[in-house]
């Protein structure tokens, strides 16, 4: 992999940033995600779940640059130094650069450095009040304490949906 | 440790506010929704690094 961009903390923005060598700016947010919680059926409360995001902050569109993915890298794995942190990745099929945008980040799981510490497992389920397709991943460092609780809930989605429909 | 029940609805409510948080997110990044109407919704961002 190549050497990854610089990226810092935007106090303003509330995100992380990194600039490319084409002068694109990239967002990465993590937002607190309760999700595994809400469809729990322990009492046991699942923290540090994240749900990440990352986005150019223009709409320009920028020639592949491999950088990007190392930068993604390295902020992922820097993310996963606490290794009870948890991260969800989803996206619907109504919106078809969602699922481009879901199969982008696979890839860049798929040629990750930090993928024998760093477990995914991908989730798919129709809700059929929609007829939407999600595809989630749900990522977690192998040494999290509380893999139990969250692979259960995150499984959970899935059995409810498929059962009850 | 206690267990809690959860039907379909309730999970169905769950993940389709991760799609509009997320949503809601990406339109904030670009710019096209200020930080005020993020809050409302109750998104919290984290600096989990």
């Amino acid at each position: 992999m190549l050497d990854p961009y610089n990226y810092f903390f935007n106090e303003n923005t509330g995100t992380y940033q990194f600039t490319t060598k084409n002068n694109i700016v990239y967002s990465v947010a993590f937002i607190v995600d309760d999700t595994l919680n809400s469809v729990s059926t322990s009492s046991f409360e699942i923290k540090n779940v994240y749900q990440v995001i990352i986005d150019k902050v223009s709409n320009e569109v920028e020639p592949l640059d491999p950088r990007v993915y190392s930068t993604v890298d390295k902020l992922i794995s820097d993310f996963f130094k606490n290794v009870e942190n948890a991260m969800i990745y989803i996206c619907s099929d109504s919106d078809g650069k969602e699922l481009k945008r879901f199969k982008t980040f696979n890839r860049w799981y798929n040629n990750s450095l930090h993928k024998e510490i760093i477990t995914k497992v991908d989730n798919t389920f129709k809700i059929s009040s929609d007829e939407s397709t999600y595809y989630t991943a749900l990522l977690f460092h192998i040494d999290n304490p509380n893999v139990k609780y969250i692979l259960k809930s995150f499984k959970n989605i899935e059995t409810k949906l498929t059962t009850d429909n | 440790m206690k267990t809690k029940k959860q039907d379909m609805a309730s999970i169905i409510k769950s993940v389709t506010k991760m799609v509009s948080d997320k949503k809601a997110v990406r339109s904030y990044i670009k710019g096209n929704t200020d930080l005020k109407t993020i809050d409302k919704k109750g998104i919290k961002f984290a600096r989990p690094i």
